[in-house]
């Protein structure tokens, strides 16, 4: 299965963040609002990373 | 008073979630199991939900690894990062040996290798943090 980059980063993202959602709180309301937290951490630092590293030469 | 208090303490006993503590074959069973199959140390201890929801959150980054021919790292090559890669990867339990019996070999040169290869070892080591949190909830730690 080829994959490209984003799509690679948005699979490895919603797995992990489903994951510590699940390990780390206690109640489906707190885990959702966690993996969702860290599911938009893992995105916007990989990208903010991205075009940090665009223009160092 | 503090003296009341300690002799209370030692006449009393050990605390109530101290005594309800699981035996140590208990334990091990448990972390063996949870280790071999994903999610189900949580199964074990009634969280179906939790243990499902892990269950195929591993599975399907393990499989996705597999899709993308990422590499399973050897024993024995004198590299301190391919061993710690072989026993992460091995920590997604019965599956990593499930897909070598039947055949699997990655292939390094494919175009996402790479990124298999990283799916690969993170099922693993989200499978250890799924083996801790079992662990925790037999001890009482969690609800």
């Amino acid at each position: 299965m080829p994959i490209t980059h984003f799509p690679a980063l948005l699979l490895f993202a919603a797995l992990v963040s489903t994951v510590f959602g699940v390990i780390s709180k206690d109640t489906p309301r707190e885990r959702a609002l966690y993996a969702a937290k860290s599911f938009a951490l893992f995105v916007g630092i990989a990208v903010a990373l991205g075009w940090i590293m665009y223009f160092v030469p | 008073m503090p003296k009341r208090a300690a002799e209370a303490e030692i006449t009393a006993g050990p605390p109530a979630e101290m005594a309800a503590r699981p035996s140590l074959t208990t334990l091990v069973r448990l972390c063996v199991a949870a280790w071999l199959i994903p999610g189900f140390g949580h199964w074990l201890l009634n969280r179906r939900g939790r243990a499902i929801v892990l269950f195929a959150c591993i599975i399907l980054m393990f499989l996705l690894g597999l899709a993308m021919k990422g590499e399973f790292f050897a024993l024995g090559t004198g590299s301190y990062l391919e061993t710690l890669g072989h026993w992460g990867e091995l920590c997604v339990g019965i599956a990593m040996p499930a897909a070598r019996f039947f055949g699997y070999a990655g292939d390094p040169l494919f175009v996402s290798s790479d990124y298999g290869t990283a799916f690969l070892v993170s099922a693993g080591m989200l499978n250890v943090l799924a083996i801790l949190d079992a662990y925790d909830i037999a001890m009482g730690r969690k609800p």
